[in-house]
This record gives C-alpha cells, structure tokens and sequence, in this order.
C-alpha cells in the first residue's frame, strides 16, 4: 500500500512542503546560519526517503514541479532591485563595479585553485559559478557541462560558509563602509548572505541584493563570453 | 481571482524570456532575460509594482522551497565525486573569502576615486 501511495507524484510534493514548512520553523527558532531552511529541509527528505525506501526517481515525478519555479522565482528578484533603486542610485557605479570585479576574483580563483588541486574538469565547471544565486548557477551549470547536484550543493556551502565567515572578516578587518560590505555580502554568498546582510542592517541587506542580481548577470556573461 | 491575474503576468513574462533566451543561442538563461525584463519594465512603468505584488512576495520569500529538489540530487550523484570532496570543500571556502574581501575593497576604491573627482 505505500508503495501506491509514494509513487504518486503528489507525494513527493507533499513532502517536499511538508519538510520546507518544518525545516523553516526550526530554523527560525535556532537562528543560526547552519540551520539553513535549504539545507535543513533536503537533508530531512533524504532520511524520509531512506526509512520509507524511495527512490529518487519516484520523488522526482512530483519534485520536478517545484523545480519548474525556480526560473520564474529568479525573474522575480527584479522587483527587488527596483525597490531599492533610490538606496543604489548615489553609489552605482562602485556597487556595479564592485560585484563585477568580485565576480570575476570569484571565477578566477576558483579555475586556479581547480588547476592546482588536480580537479576534474566537470567538477570545475561545476564550481565555476558557486558565488551567485542557486538559479542562474544551476542554469549556468547545465549551460557549461557541469553537474546540477555539486553546483547546487557549493552554492549553498558557498552562501552558509559566507553568512558565517564574512561577518567575522567585517569585525576582524574593522570594515565599517555599509555599503562595501552589502557588496561582499552578495557577491559572495548570494540570498544566503543577503539574509544574513539583512540581520547587520538595512543598507547591507539592500545592497547585498542587488550585489547579488548584479554578480548573477555578469557571471553569465563572464563565463559564456569565454 | 487577484492572485490568477498576477500570476498570468509573472508567467507570462517568464515565457516570453525563455523564448528570447533559446533564440538568442549562446546560452543564456532564461531566468537571467526575465530579470532584466522585469526590472525594466518595472522602471519605465510597463508593469505596475501592484500587478504582480502579491504572488510575487510569495514566491520570492519562498524561494528556497524551490531548490530543494535539485539539492536532493546530490545524494544520487554523490559517488560520482566522492573521492573530490575535500578539495572542494577547500576551493568553496578559499574562494569564498577572496570572493569577499575583492568585491569589499574594490567597491570602496572606487568609491574613492569618485569621491576624489568629484573634489
């Protein structure tokens, strides 16, 4: 009988709401950036799936819908950049400039290390776009010839890695320029940092948003120019 | 019968940015065209922020829901790179901090120069 019930595509549905709904109330009540609803909820579904013997392709039959909103869901962040036009407008140029030339260490470092480490080549092209925002990195992923799973998993180890590591890099180096650091925020670590930038204030939040939307796009630029 | 309408839009809009993103061939996602779409014609006023407020807050402050499924796939890929992880986990930390500190300090040069010319 529940193996009637896994095989509908509605399961894997519901499961996936069921464990997002859960994983945020937890992480809401840890408030720490480990307890990342993300990375909280996936890692809830694996361990149902293993007790109640699913297997990835019958979750898929109904994940493949809520993956589907993903692109639309990404689109929409444009709204958020046109809420925050009049706090970008005076410093424009250093903010586009700024997420541009972090991209651009973030790719640069990234194919160096790659090199020197011996890494395999699909696994590079995996990695190539891990500093932006899960969307455009897993479509870039895909676009190049990389892995959606390791892409997917570096992206948010990148965004947790960075709530944590880059506060305590503002404090070490006694960075006190908001706006510079909204920069960093979501260049970095894309929505998993900007929550974060949102935590140590309103301008570092805004910023970091749309650090964010601008080191998506020229990422995508970047790395299909060359 | 609001929320269908704002839906209508923000699909609407992403159809029409998947479509641009496969005739334009050198890979674009379509997700980036709809971006800029959006932005775009929220700023010339073509679309109006109450038109697709609502649903749009939805989505976007749900937005991790969404990627649940593809991060599930690692646990199907894992074996693939297993052997790898470590380096990775390196090179994701390494970058991360040279990702930041570069994006910092060039925003606030440049902030600088501007300034300085403007004097």
């Amino acid at each position: 009988m529940i193996n009637t019930i896994i095989s509908s595509p509605i399961f894997g549905i519901f499961i996936t709401i069921l464990f997002f709904v859960l994983a945020t109330t937890i992480s809401k009540k840890l408030r720490s950036p480990l307890a990342n609803p993300l990375l909280v909820a996936t890692l809830l579904i694996a361990f149902a799936m293993y007790i109640i013997n699913m297997t990835y392709s019958q979750y898929w039959e109904g994940g493949v819908f809520i993956d589907m909103f993903i692109g639309p869901a990404t689109a929409l962040l444009g709204l958020n950049v046109y809420r925050k036009r009049k706090i970008i407008g005076a410093d424009f140029i250093p903010i586009v400039i700024g997420s541009i030339g972090g991209s651009i260490c973030s790719i640069g470092s990234t194919y160096l290390l790659c090199y020197i480490l011996n890494i395999d080549n699909t696994v590079l092209l995996s990695l190539l776009p891990k500093s932006v925002t899960t969307a455009i990195a897993i479509d870039l992923s895909s676009v190049l010839g990389g892995v959606k799973s390791i892409t997917a998993l570096c992206v948010i180890l990148c965004g947790i890695f960075g709530a944590i590591i880059n506060p305590l890099l503002v404090k070490k180096l006694k960075l006190k320029n908001s706006i510079a650091v909204g920069v960093g925020m979501g260049t970095a670590s894309h929505a998993i940092g900007t929550a974060r930038a949102l935590e140590m204030g309103e301008i570092e939040g805004a910023i970091s948003s749309v650090s964010m939307c601008i080191a998506g796009i020229s990422t995508v630029f970047i790395l299909i120019l060359l | 019968m609001k929320i269908l309408k704002q839906l209508v839009i923000i699909f609407g809009v992403y159809a029409i940015s998947d479509l641009i993103a496969k005739l334009t061939s050198f890979g674009l996602p379509a997700s980036v065209v709809g971006l800029v779409i959006f932005i775009i014609s929220l700023q010339t006023g073509i679309i109006k922020e109450s038109t697709i407020k609502e649903s749009a807050d939805f989505i976007t402050k749900n937005m991790a829901l969404f990627f649940i499924p593809v991060s599930l796939k690692i646990f199907e890929d894992f074996a693939q790179f297993e052997n790898q992880f470590i380096p990775i986990l390196i090179i994701v930390i390494s970058t991360l901090i040279i990702t930041f500190l570069s994006s910092v300090y060039i925003t606030i040069l440049v902030q600088r120069i501007i300034q300085n010319k403007q004097k």
